[in-house]
This record gives C-alpha cells, sequence and structure tokens, in this order.
C-alpha cells in the first residue's frame, strides 16, 4: 500500500457532497483510509491525524487522499473524478444562463429570484445573505453556526425591504407547495405554517397528511428567531404574508422557546390579524396538531401504530432514544421525563455529532454505529428511533436501519414522520421497519409515551 | 407592491442556491428549476472580514458614492505640459509605475529606464554613469500615483519628460501621463539605447510643441468620448488602441496640420502617430486615472482605486483604506512573444496601465475586442466570459462606454475587493510585456492575473474601519 495525497486547485464541492463521496469510496475494498474534502485547516489536520503527508496549500484547494497498492492509483484517482463530476452534472443540465456566476448576489439577479437557498458553511452564511437581500431575494438559510448578531442584523436589514429572512438553522421550508430543506410532499390546502422547529414542522404536517388537510406553505425561521434577542422579526413579517395570502385560512406557528416579550408582542400581532392563529408548541406536537386542526374545522383521526403488538416495556433498563431530528430528541425528552422513566435521549444531528460527517437524516451511519452498541447493552430496556421522510432525506433510511433494529433483543419503536406523498414510499418504510421487529407510530409524541419504561 | 408582500415567495417562487448539491437536487426532484451559483470558498479566515463588510451600515452608499463618481467623470486632455512644470519634478527625482520600490529591488525593465531617463536629463555621460550614480542611492524614486500621475510598463517620468494634462471638471481632479513612444525598444520597456534617448528629445523638442499647440487650438479634448466609440470599433483600451489612436489622429489632423511648421515635420508627426497604435494610451490612463481618483477616500468604501505594478510587485489601493498599497509578488504574464523571445524573458507585470482595468475596461471589455485573444491563443467565446465574469466583482455598469456584442450593456465597473475574495474571481487584465533584462524592450503581450494576497489584505483593512470590527 502506498500513499496517495493531492491537492486540487479551483475544485470545490460542497461538504455534504464531498462526505457521501468519501463513503462510497470507503466501500470499496482497494481504498483503505480515504479523504476527499476541502481543504481547510481542520481537514488538513485529520488527514495528519490519519498519516497522510501533506503539502501546504491556501486553504481552497481539494484535498485528495488515499491508500491504495500501487498498480490500481491510478485506477482510483479515475474513479475519484468520475464521483466528483457526477455530483456536478445535474446542474450542468439545468443551466439556463451562459455563464454561470459564482456569486449569489449576480446568480440571483440575472435569475430574477425570489428566494435564495444557502447552506453554504455557517461563517460564509451571512455575507451571502446580505447579497441575496441586496438582489431584493428572500433568503432561507439552511446554514447553522450563524452568530446570533448577524442574524439579527441580517433580519433588520430585511424588514426594511420587506424580506422574509428564513433561518439561520431552518430546516424546512415549503412555499407554494414547492420543498426547499427538508421538507415533506403534502397536498395544497388551508393550513399555512410559520415554523422555529424543521422536525416540528415535519411533525405537523405528516398528522395534516394524515387527518387529509394540506399544507401550502412552512415559512421556516430558524430556531433562534422566538427568543427575545431577535424577537421574532421574522414571525411577523411571515404571519402579515400568511395573512395576506388569500389561500391561506388558518395559520399555525410552530414554536420553541419563546420569549415572554416576544410572545406578548406576537399573540398582539396575531389578534390583528384576520385569520386564526394557533400555537403549536413543541412539548406534544401532536396535541399541538390536533388544536391546530380543530380550529380549521377538521379533525385529527387516531394516530396510527403499525408493527407488532409489542407487550408494553415494563422492569429494569433505560430508555436509549437515538434521534437525527432535534426537536424531536426535545419532545420525547420532556415526555419521558413527565413519565419519570429513565432515559436517554441523543439528537445525533446535534453539532458535536456533525463534525466531518453527514447529518443523520441523510446518512445513518453513525445511529447504525449507536444502534450496535445498544444492541449489546444490557442496561438499556427499550429503544426508540425517528425516521423522517421527505425531499432532502435519505432516499430509503428504514432499508438501512431494519438491520440493526433487527438485532436487539429489547423492544424497539419507531416514530415515522412522513406522509403518503413522500418520496421514499410510506409504506414501504413502515413494511421494512415492522418486518425487522419495531412497532411504528406517525406520532414521535405516541411513540414516546409507548417506549417509557414504568 | 405592499410592504412585506409576499407574492412572489408565495406563489411559484423562482429559485436559486448556493451550497449543498443536494439539497438543489431535492428541489429538482419535485420538478421545479433552481439555479445554482458555482461558489468557491475564499481562504480560511477570511469569511469574518467579509461578514463585517457585509454588515458595515456605510458600504453601500460609500461603494455608490466611489463609483458614480468615477462614472461621470468627463476627463479631457486639456494641454501638454512637463513633469518639471506640472509636478516640480527636480532632475534627480523619478516616478515609476506602481507601488513604492527601490533601485535595490527594481526589476531589469525599471532599472533599464531609470538608466535611459538619467541619460536624458543629461545627468550621467553614459549607462555605467548612469547606473552607478542609481547604485549609490543619488536618485530620488516615487511611485507616479503619488504625484497624481501613470505611466505605461515602467513608467519612468523625469523632470524634462511632456506630459499630457488630463482635467476633469465634474469632480475637479487632474491627472498627468508622459507622451507614448511606440513599440519595441523604448524606455517604457527599459530600453536606454541612442535611439531610444533620441526618440525621447524628439517627443520633447518637436512633437511636444506641436500637440500642445493643436491642443490649444482644437480645445479640450474629450477622452470619455473617444473611448466609448473606439470600444465599439474593436478596442478594449488599454491592450489595443488602434481604433482610439485611428481617432485621435483623425480628430487632430486639421488642429494639427495648422501648426506653423514645415510640411516635412507635420507629415513626420502624422507618420510616427500613425505608425503607433498604443498611441492614445498616454492620454486614455491619466483619463482613467483622473476618474478614479475622484473615487478616492471615502470611508468604507471597498471599491479599488488603483491598481499598478512595478516590475516586482502588483500592488492596489482601495477607497475606504486611504493611499495605502496592499502588495504581493507581481505575477509573469502569459501571451504571445515576439519572434526570438522565450517564456525566459519575460518580466513579471509591470506599469500603471491597469488603470484601465480599474476604471472598467481593458481586460473587462474583452468583449468589445474579440480580436485581442490572439495574444492568449483563445476563442472569442472567452473574451465574452472574462467580462462576464467581471460583472461579478465590479459595482456598477458604465453606462458611457457600452459594449455593443452585449447588447449594449454597460461596461462592468468599480471592482470591489469584497466580490474578488467572496467569489475568487480575480480582475482580467491584458498587458504588454517587458524584457526581464534592463534595455531589452518589448518582448510580447498578455494576459495576467493579479495577486489574490492584494484583495484579501485590502478587505480586511477597510473591514478594520468599521465599526463591527
Amino acid at each position: 500500500m502506498i500513499d496517495h495525497v493531492e491537492l486540487r486547485a479551483g475544485v470545490y464541492r460542497d461538504s455534504v457532497t464531498l462526505m457521501l463521496l468519501t463513503r462510497t469510496l470507503s466501500q470499496d475494498n482497494e481504498i483503505s483510509d480515504p479523504i476527499v474534502a476541502m481543504a481547510t485547516t481542520l481537514n488538513m489536520e485529520l488527514a495528519k491525524t490519519a498519516g497522510y503527508e501533506v503539502p501546504e496549500g491556501s486553504g481552497g484547494e481539494l484535498l485528495i487522499a488515499f491508500r491504495a497498492e500501487e498498480e490500481v492509483i491510478s485506477q482510483c484517482v479515475q474513479l475519484i473524478d468520475d464521483l466528483l463530476n457526477r455530483s456536478r452534472q445535474s446542474t450542468v443540465a439545468d443551466e439556463t444562463l451562459n455563464h454561470r456566476p459564482r456569486s449569489l448576489g449576480r446568480l440571483a439577479t440575472d435569475s430574477q429570484s425570489d428566494v435564495a437557498l444557502i447552506s453554504v458553511p455557517g461563517e460564509h452564511a451571512a455575507y451571502q445573505a446580505v447579497e441575496a437581500i441586496e438582489a431584493g431575494t428572500h433568503p432561507v438559510i439552511f446554514s447553522d453556526n450563524v452568530a446570533i448578531k448577524n442574524e439579527l442584523s441580517l433580519k433588520k436589514q430585511a424588514r426594511e425591504l420587506g424580506l422574509l429572512v428564513m433561518g439561520p438553522d431552518c430546516g424546512t421550508v415549503i412555499l407554494d407547495g414547492v420543498g426547499l430543506g427538508f421538507a415533506n410532499v403534502i397536498p395544497a390546502g388551508p393550513i399555512g405554517l410559520i415554523s422555529a422547529s424543521g422536525t416540528g414542522a415535519q411533525q405537523v404536517l405528516a398528522l395534516c397528511d394524515h387527518a387529509g388537510v394540506g399544507v401550502r406553505h412552512v415559512l421556516g425561521l430558524g430556531g433562534r428567531d422566538l427568543t427575545d434577542e431577535i424577537g421574532g422579526i421574522s414571525a411577523q413579517i411571515g404571519l402579515a404574508m400568511l395573512d395576506d395570502d388569500p389561500t391561506v385560512e388558518v395559520i399555525g406557528i410552530v414554536a420553541k422557546e419563546v420569549g415572554p416579550a416576544t410572545r406578548l408582542l406576537l399573540e398582539d400581532a396575531a389578534s390583528k390579524l384576520s385569520k386564526p392563529v394557533v400555537w403549536v408548541p413543541t412539548g406534544d406536537l401532536t396535541n399541538g396538531t390536533a388544536q391546530l386542526l380543530e380550529v380549521a374545522s377538521f379533525e385529527l383521526p387516531p394516530v396510527p401504530i403499525w408493527g407488532p403488538a409489542i407487550e408494553r416495556p415494563n422492569g429494569s433498563g433505560r430508555l436509549v432514544g437515538l434521534f437525527s431530528g432535534g426537536t424531536l430528541a426535545v419532545e420525547a425528552q420532556a415526555i419521558a421525563q413527565a413519565s419519570g422513566c429513565e432515559a436517554e435521549i441523543v439528537d445525533l444531528g446535534a453539532d458535536e455529532y456533525t463534525v466531518g460527517r453527514p447529518h443523520p437524516m441523510i446518512d445513518n451511519t453513525l445511529r447504525l454505529e449507536r444502534l450496535a452498541e445498544v444492541s449489546r447493552d444490557e442496561t438499556v430496556g427499550t429503544v426508540l428511533v425517528d425516521v423522517v421522510l421527505g425531499h432532502g432525506a435519505s432516499p430509503d433510511p428504514a432499508a438501512e436501519l431494519k438491520d440493526a433494529l433487527g438485532d436487539i433483543s429489547v423492544p424497539v419503536f419507531v416514530s415515522l414522520i412522513g406522509t403518503n406523498g413522500d418520496p421514499q414510499n410510506f409504506d414501504s418504510q413502515v413494511n421494512q421497519l415492522t418486518q425487522a421487529g419495531a412497532e411504528v407510530h406517525l406520532s414521535n409524541a405516541s411513540a414516546t409515551k409507548a417506549a417509557v419504561i414504568r | 407592491m405592499t410592504e412585506q408582500d409576499g407574492s412572489g415567495l408565495l406563489r411559484n417562487p423562482k429559485i436559486s442556491a448556493v451550497g449543498i448539491q443536494l439539497l438543489s437536487d431535492a428541489i429538482r426532484d419535485q420538478g421545479t428549476a433552481v439555479a445554482d451559483a458555482a461558489w468557491q470558498p475564499p481562504r480560511d479566515g477570511l469569511a469574518l472580514s467579509l461578514s463585517q463588510i457585509a454588515a458595515d451600515q456605510r458600504r453601500v452608499n460609500a461603494n455608490q458614492q466611489a463609483v458614480q463618481a468615477m462614472i461621470e467623470a468627463r476627463p479631457e486632455v486639456v494641454g501638454v505640459t512637463t513633469a518639471h512644470q506640472a509636478l516640480g519634478l527636480e532632475r534627480r527625482q523619478f516616478l515609476h509605475s506602481g507601488p513604492p520600490i527601490s533601485w535595490q529591488n527594481a526589476s531589469g525593465p525599471l532599472r533599464g529606464a531609470l538608466v535611459g531617463a538619467l541619460l536624458l536629463e543629461g545627468e550621467a555621460a553614459d549607462a555605467d554613469e548612469a547606473w552607478q550614480l542609481c547604485e549609490a542611492n543619488e536618485i530620488e524614486l516615487l511611485p507616479c500615483h503619488s504625484r497624481g500621475a501613470v505611466g505605461p510598463m515602467a513608467g519612468v517620468i523625469s523632470s524634462s519628460m511632456s506630459l499630457y494634462e488630463v482635467r476633469d471638471e465634474v469632480n475637479q481632479q487632474v491627472a498627468y501621463s508622459n507622451l507614448n513612444e511606440g513599440l519595441g525598444k523604448v524606455l517604457r520597456m527599459g530600453a536606454y539605447s541612442p535611439e531610444v534617448i533620441d526618440r525621447l528629445r524628439w517627443i520633447n523638442s518637436r512633437l511636444a510643441p506641436i500637440l500642445s499647440e493643436a491642443f490649444a487650438r482644437q480645445g479640450p479634448f474629450d477622452v470619455r468620448a473617444l473611448l466609448a466609440q473606439s470600444l465599439q470599433m474593436g478596442d478594449e483600451g488599454h491592450n489595443r488602441n488602434r481604433a482610439g489612436s485611428a481617432l485621435f489622429l483623425r480628430e487632430m489632423s486639421s488642429s494639427i496640420a495648422q501648426c506653423d511648421v514645415s510640411s516635412a515635420e507635420i507629415s513626420q508627426v502624422f507618420d510616427f502617430i500613425n505608425g503607433n497604435e498604443h498611441f492614445v494610451l498616454n492620454m486614455v490612463m491619466p483619463a482613467a486615472k483622473a476618474s478614479a481618483d475622484a473615487a478616492r477616500n471615502i470611508p468604507g468604501s471597498t471599491m479599488v482605486v488603483a491598481m499598478a505594478r512595478n516590475g516586482t510587485e502588483f500592488g492596489i489601493q482601495v477607497s475606504g483604506a486611504g493611499d495605502q498599497w496592499f502588495t504581493a509578488p507581481a505575477n509573469t504574464p502569459e501571451g504571445i512573444l515576439f519572434p526570438g523571445f522565450s517564456d525566459k524573458d519575460i518580466n513579471p507585470d509591470i506599469g500603471d496601465s491597469t488603470i484601465m482595468e480599474t476604471y472598467g475596461i481593458g481586460g473587462f471589455a474583452m468583449a468589445c475586442a474579440p480580436a485581442i485573444v490572439r495574444f492568449v491563443g483563445g476563442s472569442v467565446e472567452l473574451a465574452h466570459q472574462k467580462t462576464h465574469q467581471m460583472y461579478e466583482i465590479t459595482l456598477a455598469e458604465n453606462p458611457h462606454l457600452q459594449i455593443a456584442s452585449l447588447d449594449f450593456r454597460g461596461t462592468p465597473t468599480g471592482i470591489d475587493v469584497a466580490k474578488v475574495v467572496s467569489t475568487q474571481i480575480l480582475p482580467a487584465v491584458n498587458t504588454g510585456m517587458a524584457g526581464k533584462e534592463a534595455g531589452t524592450g518589448q518582448v510580447g503581450a498578455g494576459l495576467v492575473e493579479p495577486p489574490m494576497s492584494c484583495f484579501e489584505q485590502a478587505l480586511v483593512a477597510v473591514a478594520e474601519t468599521g465599526d463591527s470590527a
């Protein structure tokens, strides 16, 4: 085996593309310890730690490092080239401009965009958002790790221009039925949401879809908009926009961590709108959705449960929850705590777990490792996981998880957050999960209540 | 449009995106088009400065003010003067192109030009003596830009040299440059043989007085109007000035012909101008300089007001950072060489002529001058692509200087260091190439890339002047 290390200038791919590419390479028998990443200080350190001798770079290059037998090196480089170019092709096909701009501001102006989806690394997100705003475009900032002071100044700047800043850390947006980020497929309908939580909104979507009620818009705010530091600037603009949209009949606010002053402000703003506004607290999303539907003159039918009738857990052991959705984890934590059950609920989508790897909604590698540990851990009494469907999420998460879930001898419960229209095929997800021995709930609250040990 | 109108957002919105490919693909999977930016991240550590600049309340107005001042300038050649008269230059004071430099760090062409200038001024009897004066630090070197002047290539201006005086009444600015000597063995390329010095003497003693008289008769000569025409005749105003030089001669011929000198001398002047396709360069350069100077010293502005090279370093000055130079080692141009020269003969980038790109033409207006691509062996498409890219790093489009082949779009004007750093697109520069050895002269012409580091340093410096720093 010899080391192959190169730095390529002028080639950029986003981190998710490169992490998925690296994962594909690591499944190749001829390649060991592959690293394909942008040559940031962090990634260069990673490569050094892995024993590679890396040359000096400017930080902007693409780093390629792997080990292989000498005779297959060029073949491996060819494979990497193919994979790098494959990830680019879909954009070339969509290209309508004869020159593809590098800058978001120029692109948004030239293409007369209404909305700009920003998912660059967090430190770069604020100035990209300013470009979007100055081009008269509403920014959706998927990126996290944006300083709150930058968030405040962006939202103030946008407000002056009548623009809505969605995010930062905005996971889910639906605009006139088109999903940006992680979004479920749902028919258009009378409900419009503004949401401080991505997976919280997805739970509401799953339940509305189950009730046969459509949702036309989800305006994601980012998790901090409703704190008193930001004061709900985007929430207020979003409320006004939904109130102006004649197709929206009822407005829901999916809320977590609402500042007291902001709550007063929003309640006052809501009282002046022409449409009813319903708060859906993330502490119990299912209950909140039921109330939202009631105000819209619909009813939430009993939330479905599929799979083997598992004996209710009792006696010894802890509840271990391994989540991809942050709000779902918080909801489960609250419910488990209220029931007095000893629970270890982990949000695998939290920053500490996503350094150098994709979010667990995109890639379950880390969760599979944790599930394997759980299966050997005799102190675990019951296991709870969420499986979130929709655009942006893994194409077949149940297939990724089913063997690991099947290996667990204690009861397993799944919160399956999805709709009938989702690209993963909802029924197939249910079947694979139940065949693995799990009890599957459409409601995270319901799954958690079933999973707690009494 | 109401204040918080969600109509575009909430009805069939048009989407652009930057970042994770998978998220754009997920939108396309829904049958909705997405325009993706081909983003390239800047070097580690610059995101903070870019964010500070983006949040700087002064930026938008400051840049608007800077670029409008430059665009609305109306520079005119008002006459011919001398460096001693106009700039107070003494016999052993010499201006040079680019950021400040010492003789010890000067490259071959600058050294050659200084030797030639000492000979022209009669300060040395021969080249050896001139060289010794320089080695002994008996001369004073100053950047042209520090005295309101610009000079192509080595840019050496000495006390007796004739200068065009360019004035802009709109912004009350004045700028100067020397008279163009032609191609090949010329002082600005570092040549100092007797023919070079003789030609300079002829320019000072015969050409300059005739042009001076002609300008006096003609009245102020509108350089912006000349450029507007020449850009639509295949020039880009930096490395291709054929049309501009021809237009100059056409417009001035009557005034020149009326000068009270022999017809043989008139004929000699016509032949000289006619034989030099860069004749007008030394008028358009100070015109660009006078225009750009009006944009200087605007707090918070990230607009470039000068790019210049001294043959060793590339330097830029930025409106919001005063007269500070941000420098880095100059790159070596690539292009076509005159017969008998090879790549190893090319000196690193040199000259103040990048004032043309600062002004939004030259490499920025390559779409005007498809013939220029022969210098780089590229296609006409390359010329268009360069100009398209320059719109990404500039603040405005100059309505007075239009590009016919782009449906009369204005030239991309006002380089924004923040845009350069955030897009990683460097200004496109067309340039002449000087021989590395002092005394060689011109060896070719081509394209060159400025060093990114100049723009990064300037960005950080302007960011540090802001409130949020």
